[in-house]
């Protein structure tokens, strides 16, 4: 049995600077009675990590996912004891190990041989076990008679190569890996993979702090997301990712946003600004009149939302529902032929774009436009739908709302068969097997 | 790549493992200092190790200090027997007992002040028990030490043999409580400095200065009255030479000398374990 139970962890990081570590500065701050409040202010102190409560049990390849300094790496040197949190308690039932060095106390003087002891010592073996593992790791690393050579006269790779199969040969614990190992990167031998995937499958548990959502994916069941030295959620991993995604751009969207109400509060007429306006993702937007509406002076936008179904305000659809989205916009001057159009994106990747397929020219007035989405024909995943309206000849683009909305797809688990179906779609086509 | 799960039963079987239970993973100091020692194994390693890379590539390695002493103990020797109107048969050995014990507690107090700041590199990526480094450090000192009393061995063999005597016994516990004491300053200073890093500047202008005010190149007795007191019974230093230098030069170390080694070993060790209690936490912090 193997479990990490973390509970309400904080860890702070006193950052001192080139003065402030100075023992004059210690000494005199006390000696100087009201220097000591201004010694606390000026020091700085990085919450790494807040409040975090977390239980791994066996069987759990849990990712961490998050911008950088959201707290990953501390996380992970906590769960190994490397950092005693400020408060709160992490509890581990079995071993850990950790692979942020793969050959702790490494150094380039002496021979491979002597390296492996010695970081084998420190990983906490005796000098009996690592000597019984040495056949296996020669056999690895193929290093054959460079083992007897000082480590400086290795190659990167060789180097690799052998704190990869000194580390590959141990009785894994609780796997604490920072994407930095190389585990998702495809520069190892199929060989090399086989034996990582194997070491990983012999780990009770396995924590891999990572920022791409691919890697987390591929080997992980489930996630935790991190901002700020907080933990956000905690799910499956797929969710977790998706959430991750969503929240990258909603960050990037806010501060479009600000830049986007700078912008317009410096400029007396907000006009073309407006017309490429851009706001968070979410499953409804309006633009109330007293606002600058996104649009110029042919047309506005004045609304958008999702309808699932007929009904509003859906944030997780299943894939089988009839997803219908809606924009409401106002048409200001007259003689234009209007083209309404939504662009769905899954998350970069442009999915389709679709418009109505006759347009006319519409007197100016409020307009309603939908458009629906088949049943079935998403694929799972966050999706995005940038709001548009167009006018043919000559073409112009009076709005164009990226991002306006967005709302993840799901699917009830037992229609699956498979665990993941790649694509952005996924269509029902018609099939026939017949015999020949 | 993915990753294939295999049955997670079948391996825990196959896994020997000591630490079942659920256990937090502080370490507490107490834990830290006596798991620390248990691994006689490791800080062995590292302190020999150390030696060893210093002498890589050279052909008589660590003999190396010894053959620095020796020229250094001759030369300054011949002008201080001098000096000091002494005879160079008695001053010579005088002079290679109280260096060889110098080097000794000087490199101590050298090396300790970056202990934690070139530990850093095993204390951040794995899980580590300080006092490791503390023991390691000593030891390799120790080392070091015992090429240097190959010096001694010369020299007093070619001037005054009469010193291989059943009082050059009492090095031992001489030696004993020197390395005692060496511990907690190697693990008190290298906290210290780890925190404030003007430290080590400190200290090794103070070593400077006190190797020339503590009776090593010129006999205590040379000093009386206030000057006496001063510079030889109320110096520590005076005390750390005295308990290993007397043996070695026939002559049984002052009960007041052992006295306040133990001392010092007893409130080193006790201000040393408060403040290691208190910032034991911090150290990965701080680095």
């Amino acid at each position: 049995m193997a479990a990490v139970i973390l509970e309400n962890v904080n860890a702070h990081f006193p950052i001192y600077g080139a003065q402030q570590r100075s023992l004059r500065k210690a000494i005199f701050g006390r000696a100087t009675g009201g220097s000591i409040e201004h010694e606390d202010n000026d020091r700085i102190t990085v919450k790494a990590l807040s409040d975090i409560s977390l239980t791994l049990r066996d069987g759990d390849r849990v990712g961490l996912v998050g911008h950088n300094g959201a707290g990953k790496s501390t996380l992970l040197k906590l769960m190994a004891g490397i950092y005693q949190p400020v408060s709160g308690t992490v509890r581990v039932e079995g071993r850990v190990t950790p692979l942020f060095d793969a050959m702790p106390g490494l150094d380039g003087e002496d021979t491979g041989y002597e390296n492996i002891i010695t970081s084998g010592m420190l990983i906490g073996m005796t000098r009996r076990e690592i000597e019984a593992k040495i056949p296996e790791i020669e056999e690895f690393c193929e290093l054959g008679e460079y083992l007897s050579l000082p480590v400086r006269t290795y190659s990167s790779g060789m180097q690799m190569r052998l704190g990869f199969a000194l580390v590959t040969s141990l009785d894994p614990g609780v796997i604490l890996m920072d994407e930095g190992f190389g585990t998702g990167d495809l520069r190892f031998a199929e060989r090399a993979e086989a034996r990582m995937k194997d070491f990983i499958g012999r780990s009770p548990i396995m924590v891999l702090a990572s920022h791409s959502d691919r890697i987390i994916k591929a080997m992980c069941n489930k996630a935790v997301l991190m901002e700020a030295g907080r933990i956000v959620a905690f799910g499956p991993a797929d969710e977790i990712c998706d959430q991750y995604y969503e929240s990258v751009h909603a960050a990037a969207m806010t501060e479009r946003a600000k830049r986007l109400a700078r912008a317009e509060s410096s400029s007396s007429d907000g006009t073309d600004l407006g017309s490429k306006g851009e706001i968070g993702p979410s499953s409804s937007v309006s633009f109330p009149e007293d606002m600058t509406r996104p649009g110029d002076d042919v047309a506005r936008l004045c609304s958008a939302r999702l309808l699932v179904d007929g009904i509003g305000d859906p944030k997780i659809i299943d894939r089988n529902s009839l997803i219908t989205v809606e924009m409401t916009f106002e048409v200001l001057k007259p003689g234009y032929v209007l083209m309404p159009n939504f662009h769905v994106f899954l998350q970069d990747q442009y999915v389709f774009v679709s418009s109505p397929p006759q347009n006319s020219e519409l007197a100016p007035g409020v307009y309603n436009s939908t458009m629906s989405i088949p049943r079935g024909l998403l694929n799972i995943g966050f999706f995005l739908i940038g709001v548009a309206l167009t006018s043919v000849n000559p073409l112009n683009i009076h709005f164009y709302v990226q991002h306006a909305l967005g709302f993840r797809v799901t699917e009830s688990k037992a229609s699956g068969i498979f665990k993941e179906i790649p694509g952005p779609v996924r269509p029902a086509m018609e099939w026939n097997v017949t015999r020949a | 790549m993915t990753i294939v799960l295999t049955h997670i039963e079948n391996v825990i079987g196959g896994i020997k493992d000591s630490d079942v239970g659920l256990r937090s993973l502080d370490t507490t100091a107490a834990e830290d200092l006596l798991r620390g020692l248990a691994k006689r194994e490791l800080w062995g390693r590292l302190g020999w190790l150390d030696v060893k890379r210093r002498y890589r590539r050279t052909t008589i390695g660590p003999f190396w200090t010894s053959i620095t002493l020796a020229i250094y103990t001759l030369s300054v020797g011949s002008v201080g027997a001098a000096l000091w109107h002494q005879d160079i048969y008695e001053y010579l050995p005088f002079l290679v007992s109280g260096m060889v014990v110098w080097m000794l507690v000087s490199s101590i107090a050298m090396e300790s002040c970056n202990m934690f700041i070139a530990g850093q590199v095993l204390f951040r990526n794995i899980r580590f028990d300080y006092s490791i480094l503390a023991y390691a450090l000593v030891w390799r000192n120790f080392l070091v030490l015992l090429h240097n009393f190959a010096v001694y061995f010369v020299i007093v063999l070619a001037l005054k043999p009469s010193l291989f005597s059943f009082t050059l016994l009492l090095v031992f516990p001489g030696l004993a409580l020197v390395i005692l004491n060496g511990v907690w300053i190697s693990l008190f200073l290298g906290l210290v400095c780890l925190r404030f890093r003007d430290v080590p500047q400190l200290v090794s202008s103070a070593i400077q200065i006190s190797m020339l005010i503590t009776p090593l190149f010129w006999p205590a007795d040379t000093l009386t009255g206030g000057r006496r007191i001063v510079f030889v019974d109320l110096n520590p230093l005076y005390h750390v030479l005295d308990v290993v230098r007397a043996p070695l030069v026939g002559r049984v170390p002052e009960a007041i000398s052992y006295g306040v080694m133990i001392a010092m070993a007893i409130g080193g060790w006790w201000l040393t374990y408060l403040v290691f209690r208190r910032f034991r936490k911090r150290i990965a912090y701080w680095s």
